[in-house]
């Protein structure tokens, strides 16, 4: 397969052009292929890959080199040769203005691993052109052969595709290949096909569902749902599922909804089915080649989907990936102390690393599992060890050695892609409300601000009380103690705390001491509690 | 056909002094004060702003060395105007030039990044892998990567392990602050 870009920007001018966004989700896509140079490529393979863009405009530097040399793919770039550095006159104004790359531009494309090649002198009708006309607009300068040496300058692709006797009858006198558009023929070196990629296409061959079953955990189900619709290759699908939860957990899902329509769908049992017959009743519902599962008080790491299916993609054996977790929320220190985890920048938070499957720790997965719930399990494994079954030991882990048992592998992501929160119950409860009320006044906010004025000043500053409160079960520190008494106090003194807390945050970062809280606000009667 | 904010459209916006009001308004010094006490305590050699403004932020970033980046040349501007008052005024280097240029200027790899205000959708469109790209690979290992945008209008996360999500109000909206290391 060889694919022919053009433009990649941050929005789409033209149908020309494809955003960064999508250009990278269509590179993860090719993980279980192998990006090759033409000068490698066998059409035959199925596995080859190449990359090639026309053009070659100069917006590659900055929106497509970061992301090919990310993912350290090779890439082919079809010049116009007279154009270097220059407007792209002759498409206007059928096409918005844009820059050619200048050969230092190309020089930069060069070293992040492009392959420069030909794609005529001026992009003209060249199958209506003379031969003395065609044989310029297919010569190479010399200084631009010299420039880029010989690996450069050697495949050809014809400007719209277009060909005739003529011109194929000249190719191989200047190139030892040619690439034609989507009617190329496999088979002829001359005018290979390529497939055109535009914004829509999809690369992938696996489809991935992620689903977030939730119970009571309406205050975290933001974090978690906006941290997987914010992956960087979007999930097939995805599935929420609410275990007739007695929390506000309705009202935050269909606020996200408004705010993400159509980006995932939520799923309520009307009585509570307990963990295996909810998780499922999720899985039948849902059709992804690839299953993940995430906690409804967890989040994922931007390239968790990514990361998981392109590990499932590179091994048709392996039923399951794995990663490392981030471990966070107030009761980390706990879990991190037992696991070992290791520290992070931040107090309090850990990295949790998984060790690789070993064949001895596949052995003892029975003991020791390693495998936690939020891996990215292959559809057809579950199903051909029938799925999540009742049993004493913990479901994920039950199904996973079952699959482990019947034979399949298992592959470990060593990165920490799935953040997984410590807290007790106890704790989520009380957040719980406070939530709850902060979400209730905040509504209620939005609603009278429109109304009234004056209203508006109260309200805003009751928010901003309440999601004060709320940061108390995440704090340890006097520092963020002093943060959340600042609210509470009338404005002279809060003018104080907020001085206080710039001064104790400089302390902080020279490494000196935290500054004693200031007179004033110790002797606040309002304080005292 | 809308498109991101281009240079000049931004200059024209940074004719005034201070168009946001960061300096009268106190949540702008509070998200100063959050985004301080979010930083992990450790030093930091190379710290790079993104999307700086008129330094409002960048000033009060540790760093032996700061780089300010603003596509303004307005901005820019004033910046350096606040920056040559300064008796620490050695520590900082402002740079007018867009966020998705960044791999080209060579800067050395940075400790700490800071991008606040920036990743929203007229800034950046459909690009934001670009920068998820060219930050991870401008960030030293394990350096620091501090995002604080109005939760709202944000729809992005990067490749690195997320370490704190932390919200706040600020003036009508709130704030997402999240740190990020390599
Ligand atoms: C809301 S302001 C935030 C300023 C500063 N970070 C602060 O928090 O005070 C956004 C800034 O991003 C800048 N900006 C917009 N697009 C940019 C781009 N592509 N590259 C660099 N800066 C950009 C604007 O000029 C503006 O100064």
């Amino acid at each position: 397969m060889i694919l022919a870009y053009h433009k990649v920007g941050p929005d789409r001018k033209t149908h020309w052009y494809v955003t960064a966004d999508r250009f990278h989700a269509q590179l993860a896509a090719l993980a279980d292929r192998t990006p090759v140079y033409l000068d490698q490529y066998d059409p035959q393979n199925p596995k080859h890959v190449v990359i090639s863009f026309d053009g070659v405009y100069a917006n590659l530097v900055p929106f497509a080199l970061p992301i090919l040399k990310r993912f350290g793919y090779p890439f082919e770039l079809f010049v116009v040769g007279d154009y270097l550095g220059k407007e792209n006159t002759f498409d206007q104004p059928k096409e918005p203005p844009a820059h050619f790359a200048s050969l230092s531009e190309l020089d930069t494309l060069v070293a992040g691993g492009a392959r420069i090649q030909w794609h005529s002198g001026t992009h003209g009708d060249l199958a209506a052109m003379n031969p003395a006309d065609l044989e310029r607009e297919l010569t190479v300068p010399d200084a631009l052969r010299q420039h880029f040496g010989p690996e450069h300058l050697r495949w050809f692709a014809y400007p719209h595709g277009r060909s005739s006797v003529a011109l194929k009858a000249a190719i191989p006198r200047h190139f030892v290949g040619a690439l034609a558009c989507e009617d190329g023929d496999p088979q002829d070196r001359y005018f290979l096909p390529r497939i055109l990629a535009h914004e829509g296409t999809r690369l992938a061959k696996s489809t991935v569902s992620v689903i977030v079953p939730n119970y009571n955990y309406g205050h975290f189900l933001e974090e978690a749902i906006t941290s997987v619709l914010a992956q960087s290759v979007p999930p097939h699908e995805v599935l929420v599922i609410d275990d007739a939860s007695t929390d506000d957990s309705k009202v935050v899902l269909s606020a996200l909804e408004k705010k993400h329509p159509g980006r995932f769908r939520t799923l309520v049992n009307e009585k509570n089915l307990g963990i295996v017959e909810n998780f499922k009743k999720a899985v039948a519902a849902t059709t992804g080649d690839y299953v993940i599962f995430l906690g409804a008080d967890n989040r994922m790491q931007r390239d968790c989907v990514e990361q998981c299916q392109a590990a499932l993609d590179r091994d048709p054996g392996a039923a399951v990936a794995y990663t490392d977790l981030t471990i966070f929320g107030p009761l980390a220190s706990v879990l991190a102390a037992k696991v070992p985890a290791e520290k992070t920048a931040v107090e309090g938070v850990y990295r949790w690393p998984f060790p690789d499957p070993t064949p001895e720790r596949l052995a003892n997965l029975e003991k020791q599992n390693f495998i936690h719930g939020s891996s990215m399990y292959r559809r057809s494994a579950y199903e051909a060890v029938s799925g999540y079954q009742s049993a004493e030991r913990a479901e994920d882990h039950h199904l996973f050695l079952r699959m482990i048992r019947a034979g399949h592998r298992a592959v470990h992501v060593p990165q920490p892609l799935v953040e997984y929160r410590q807290h007790s119950r106890e704790q989520a409860n009380t957040a719980l409300n406070v939530q709850h009320q902060a979400r209730f006044f905040r509504k209620a906010y939005e609603e009278q601000r429109k109304a009234n004025l004056e209203l508006q000043r109260e309200l805003d500053l009751t928010r901003h009380r309440l999601a004060q409160v709320a940061n108390v079960f995440q704090t340890k520190t006097k520092l963020q103690l002093a943060r959340t008494l600042a609210v509470n106090l009338v404005a002279p003194h809060r003018r104080r705390v907020v001085d206080y807390l710039v001064e104790a945050a400089s302390a902080k970062l020279k490494g000196e001491a935290t500054p004693p809280l200031p007179e004033a606000l110790l002797t606040d009667d309002k304080l005292k509690r | 056909m809308g498109g991101v904010q281009s240079r000049a459209e931004l200059d024209q916006f940074w004719q005034r002094e201070d168009p946001w009001g960061y300096q009268a308004h106190p949540h702008d010094r509070i998200r100063v004060g959050e985004l301080l006490a979010a930083l992990p305590r450790r030093p930091y050699g190379h710290t790079v702003d993104l999307g700086c403004g008129d330094g409002f932020v960048t000033f009060e970033l540790p760093g032996e060395r700061v780089t300010g980046i603003d596509l303004s040349k307005e901005a820019i501007g004033w910046a350096e105007k606040r920056a040559a008052t300064r008796v620490d005024r050695e520590r900082f280097h402002f740079k007018a030039a867009s966020i998705f240029d960044v791999p080209q200027l060579g800067l050395p790899p940075a400790d700490l990044i800071v991008i606040t205000g920036v990743l929203y959708p007229q800034y950046i469109g459909g690009a934001f892998a670009a920068i998820d790209a060219g930050l991870s690979a401008l960030l030293a290992p394990g350096g620091i990567l501090v995002s604080v945008h109005i939760s709202d209008w944000y729809r992005s996360s990067f490749s690195l392990s997320r370490l704190v999500m932390h919200r706040y109000p600020y003036r009508e909206y709130e704030h997402l602050l999240e740190v990020y290391q390599r």
